[in-house]
């Protein structure tokens, strides 16, 4: 499913907040950064699907970045932002804590994930990188769209 | 080989506009090939089917695919004979060439699919075609002239047309009857003689639609709808911006009115461009038939009908599959061998009928045949032996629950697997094909008589009309496909119409039973929270194919066309969504998929079919009460008992014979009798009695009917009929205490018979006329006598397209209809609009079981004079005598 067309790290990379952390998606997968948006409930999706976001006529899925990735869960009055990714043609938003700068990162700067990743994790890490007393973790946005939940019985019945 | 070094030559561009017009010509021959083995030759043909194929091997020759070329050539060869009489045209000819039409077919998706022309031997069939050729020509001795590359610029003798006196159908007109051979320019310069100017007509306007148009790619339609989809949606967002904005600019109001207009109508011709003629599919049908009829020696006629309906391309493709399933299934299940049909009284010839329509939005696509049927009981057994059902819930099943299994998968009814149909896959899978592209199937199948299917299509994929609806704060949209009706329960309707058996909540819904569904609850949108609760419920009944069932919601808004977005990711796979859509206030909504809602809600389920089943109240309808008699040679008769005054028994030698006519002194007065086998085909009774029995009937004086004996008075719940074979002055048939009843229609029995009765009645009071639309026969045999009873004339029909042509035909003066609300073909709805429309000034008064305040404000809204619930037919008369309709001028005396 992940097929990724390129897996070189080399360029640029939007950065961006979760509870304290830093993460980052190359900028070529971002086509663009929303406030506030009105979503509509998805009644019986799983947990992370936190709506519908109506871009310019264009419905699109929210996956909350912090379920997503089963980190605490942001406090309601936290303010959040949408990132809007292009994945297989498709168009996601995250809601994430709050947007970075586009930083310039070098593919020989990047480190392979370490093991104390968890395994639930695994798949969503491309790599990390260290820069400037911070380390930055690359996702890999097909993974963090991807429908990867086994279907239930209930669902596959119908 | 040389044939990669060629594949790679052929440009893919030329190859592709090679296919399409190949194939285009490819149907038109067959067509024609279809027609001259019917015995249909219009004078041209050869020249075109010669045209053809020699466009064929010249395009092949060019792109070098050697054996459609060796094909198309000698088929070629063998057309160019019989174009210039050299070879006189058989039967065997025209299929030989069918074959040519299948195996070049082959041949081009062969090298369609692997840019070879494969394996395919052509050479048997050349050698046929050639043999048919040289025993042309040793008969006739006329060289053979066809080998000439360039054929179209000589001049050939052309026979022009068969003179009258020759035996016009199918073989070999005789040497003799042939006409003088007339010279004329070849084909392709003809002037459209007299004989053939239509056909020349035809073939021009095929040209010139060819000139007008312009092949667009697929994709850029599709892209130019997805833009269309959010200018809909720009456009009703600026609408409500301007709408609700404080300070009014009327510039700005003026512009987005006509942003508004330009709008609706640039998607208007969007759609357009994505339409194409049902045609596309309905072509392929003939052949089929023909083919198939073959195959199993049976003989059908093939009716087709409606081919210029249009519908979006890719509901042409949906349909495709499923139609021809149908179709094959009709030949190979429905229609019997021709010595069966003959043996129960049929013609040896089926006859299968398919037609396309625009119905209220939707295409209409009906596969009609007249053969076997399906057999309920058989159906129920083989379900039985399929593990499908238990026998004792297979007993519970209504025959058209039973007529339903056939939609389950794996359920298969040939009684051997046929290479034809069978196979396992059935019409489970043409329900899933024509559900998936939002459509739903009926059938109807009656034994022996034979089975209807009928598919509804949306018109376009994109766009539909939806009705939306609010639960638990969020708004759905749910497809105007899967509506049926919408009821409002106040609380005292929800004590007497809710039930729950076993934990269930069911609805009875005029003595159907319905599922019910609360949104709500299936969705678990007030998790933790207790369900408010208010004092009345909205009811959305649904149908999911022909299962039916009630979804409660809080609030239902309005009907809207919405734009289907798809979900995707990882809401893609929740089966109660089949998209979402966005409303014009810029907001989102979901649209349900009423099949998933009820599978998540676990209702439909085959045990919990058989115990709603078990739980059944007499069908779907009201009863009605009907007086069976005998009449004629001891046939079975039925008349509605509201029409009934007396039955009265006289002594035979009471009747006198007025001027022609029977009378008896009934009562002071003189009463007209009136014996139904004197117009109905139902036998002479034997050497009468010294008694009489009377039926009494007051049509503002009374009449006498005189029948043999009065059987009985029942209860019949009967569906909607089929007027098919419907016998004249009745009003079709019932099937009572095991025997099909014909329902007399006693008015008009008394027009014919006693026409002075009548007509003196005229005089005296103008009678109104009403025309009564209901889709059920007995609703209608009721009304009928019920009015005319109450001194007005009948005329009466099926539903609201058949009323309609009523109307516009002028064939009688009509003075108000009375219609029901949900019928096939064509709803009251409509039917309310279209007349308001075209005959403003006719009342129209809705007569329906439904019993709604707000349905009820919408349809007087619409322009009806009132809703009156068929419980209550006395407001009916009240109601059409306040339109001015049936009103008595005199007192009329009415019986007891």
């Amino acid at each position: 499913m992940s097929t990724e067309k390129n897996l070189s790290l080399d360029g640029k990379w939007s950065t961006f907040y979760l509870a304290g952390e830093m993460f980052a998606v190359p900028v070529a997968d971002v086509q663009e950064v929303l406030m506030h948006q009105p979503l509509t409930p998805v009644p019986l999706a799983p947990e992370h699907i936190v709506g519908l976001l109506n871009l310019r006529g264009h419905i699109m899925p929210a996956i909350d970045l912090r379920r997503r990735l089963r980190f605490p869960i942001r406090d309601a009055s936290a303010s959040s932002t949408f990132l809007v990714l292009k994945s297989d043609d498709k168009l996601f938003s995250v809601v994430v804590d709050e947007i970075g700068d586009v930083l310039e990162l070098p593919g020989s700067s990047w480190r392979p994930p370490p093991d104390t990743v968890g395994a639930e994790h695994v798949s969503f890490v491309l790599g990390i990188c260290p820069i400037e007393g911070h380390m930055v973790i690359g996702l890999r946005v097909a993974a963090l769209v991807a429908d990867d939940e086994p279907r239930t019985g209930s669902q596959a019945a119908a | 080989m040389t044939a990669e070094v060629e594949s790679t030559e052929r440009d893919q561009e030329t190859l592709d506009l090679f296919f399409e017009e190949s194939s285009e010509s490819l149907v038109r021959v067959e067509q024609l090939l279809l027609e001259a083995e019917g015995g249909e030759r219009p004078p041209n043909m050869m020249a075109t089917l010669f045209r053809d194929f020699h466009t064929i091997k010249g395009t092949s020759g060019f792109l070098a695919l050697p054996k459609i070329l060796h094909l198309s050539h000698a088929a070629e060869d063998l057309l160019a004979m019989l174009r210039d009489g050299s070879l006189t045209a058989r039967r065997e000819h025209f299929a030989r060439l069918m074959q040519v039409v299948d195996v070049l077919r082959q041949l081009m998706a062969n090298v369609k699919a692997t840019h070879d022309e494969g394996a395919v031997d052509v050479e048997v069939l050349v050698v046929a075609l050639r043999a048919d050729l040289s025993a042309g020509s040793a008969r006739v001795s006329v060289p053979a002239r066809a080998k000439t590359d360039a054929p179209a610029r000589l001049s050939v003798p052309v026979r022009r047309s068969l003179p009258a006196v020759a035996p016009p159908p199918v073989l070999v007109a005789p040497p003799e009857a042939a006409p003088a051979p007339v010279v004329v320019p070849a084909a392709a310069h003809e002037p459209p003689s007299e004989a053939e100017g239509e056909h020349a007509r035809e073939t021009h306007a095929r040209g010139d639609a060819a000139d007008g148009t312009v092949r667009v790619n697929v994709a850029v339609l599709d892209r130019l709808m997805n833009l269309m989809g959010e200018l809909v949606l720009a456009r009703n967002q600026m609408v409500q911006i301007v709408r609700t904005s404080k300070d009014t600019n009327v510039t700005a109001l003026a512009a987005s009115q006509r942003l508004s207009l330009v709008t609706s109508d640039l998607q208007e011709q969007i759609m357009k461009t994505r339409m194409q003629p049902v045609a596309r599919v309905f072509e392929k049908i003939p052949r089929m038939v023909r083919d198939l009829c073959k195959a199993m020696g049976k003989q059908v006629n093939c009716q087709i009908d409606g081919n210029a309906t249009e519908i979006d391309k890719a509901l042409v493709e949906a349909i495709r599959d499923p139609l021809m399933h149908i179709v094959r299934n009709a030949l190979d299940h429905g229609i019997e061998m021709p010595a069966t049909r003959e043996k129960s009284g049929k013609p040896a010839a089926g006859k299968l009928s398919v037609r396309a329509s625009h119905e209220g939005g939707m295409v209409l696509v009906e596969i009609e045949d007249d053969g076997a049927g399906m057999d309920p009981k058989k159906l129920r057994a083989h379900a039985v032996k399929k593990g499908v059902l238990s026998a004792a819930d297979a007993e519970r099943l209504t025959d058209s629950e039973a007529l339903e299994l056939v939609f389950r998968p794996g359920f298969s009814t040939a009684a051997q697997v046929t290479d034809i149909s069978g196979r396992g896959v059935g019409m489970d899978v043409v329900r899933t094909h024509v559900e998936k592209a939002g459509g739903q199937v009926e059938l109807d199948s009656k034994f022996g008589k034979g089975t209807v299917i009928r598919l509804k299509m949306p018109l376009t994929l994109a766009i539909i009309p939806a009705l939306l609806v609010k639960t638990g704060g969020q708004r759905f949209a749910i497809p105007q496909v899967n509506l049926l009706e919408l009821v409002y329960l106040n609380e005292e309707q929800m004590k007497t119409t809710i039930e729950h058996i076993r934990g269930a909540a069911i609805y009875r819904l005029r003595g159907e039973i319905l599922p019910l569904v609360r949104l709500s609850t299936v969705l678990g949108l007030y998790a933790g929270v207790p369900v408010q609760t208010s004092s009345g419920v909205n009811v959305v009944v649904v149908a999911v194919g022909s299962h039916r069932y009630g979804i409660l919601i809080d609030e239902i808004h309005d009907t809207e066309e919405i734009v289907i977005k798809p979900l995707y990711g990882q809401v893609k796979r929740l089966s109660c969504y089949s998209g979402a859509t966005v409303l014009g206030d810029g907001g989102v909504a979901l649209i349900l998929d009423v099949a998933g809602v009820a599978g998540r809600a676990g209702i439909d389920t085959s045990s919990r079919r058989a115990e709603l089943a078990s739980a059944r109240i007499e069908g779907g309808m009201e009863p009605q009460t009907f007086l069976v008699f005998s009449a004629g040679a001891g046939q079975q008769c039925a008349v509605p008992l509201s029409m009934v005054a007396r039955l009265e028994q006289i002594s035979s030698s009471a009747i006198e014979r007025v001027a022609g006519a029977e009378v008896v002194q009934y009562r002071k007065s003189i009463m007209p009798i009136v014996r139904p086998e004197d117009v109905l085909p139902i036998g002479k009774p034997s050497a009468g009695s010294t008694e009489q029995q009377l039926i009494v009937f007051d049509f503002g004086q009374p009449v006498g009917m005189a029948v043999s004996a009065i059987i009985d008075v029942v209860d019949v719940v009967m569906g909607p009929d089929s007027a098919v074979g419907a016998l004249p002055l009745t009003f079709g048939r019932a099937v009572i205490f095991g025997k099909a009843t014909p329902i007399v229609d006693v008015y008009g029995i008394v027009r014919q018979l006693v026409p002075q009765f009548v007509q003196e009645r005229r005089q005296s009071t103008p009678r109104s006329r009403v025309l009564v639309v209901d889709d059920s026969l007995a609703m209608r045999s009721a009304i009928t006598g019920y009015l005319q009873a109450r001194g007005m004339d009948v005329v009466h029909a099926s539903n609201g397209a058949v009323a309609l042509a009523e109307i516009r035909s002028g064939r009688v003066r009509i003075d108000a209809v009375v219609t029901d609300l949900e019928m096939p073909e064509m709803t009251g709805y409509t039917l309310i609009d279209v007349v308001k429309k075209e005959r403003p000034d006719l009342p129209i008064v809705v007569f329906s079981f439904m019993d709604d305040p707000g349905l009820e404000h919408a349809v007087l809204a619409s322009g009806a004079r009132a809703m009156i619930h068929k419980l209550k037919r006395e407001d009916l008369v009240v109601a059409l005598w306040a339109a001015g309709v049936g009103k008595p001028v005199n007192t009329e005396k009415r019986a007891a």
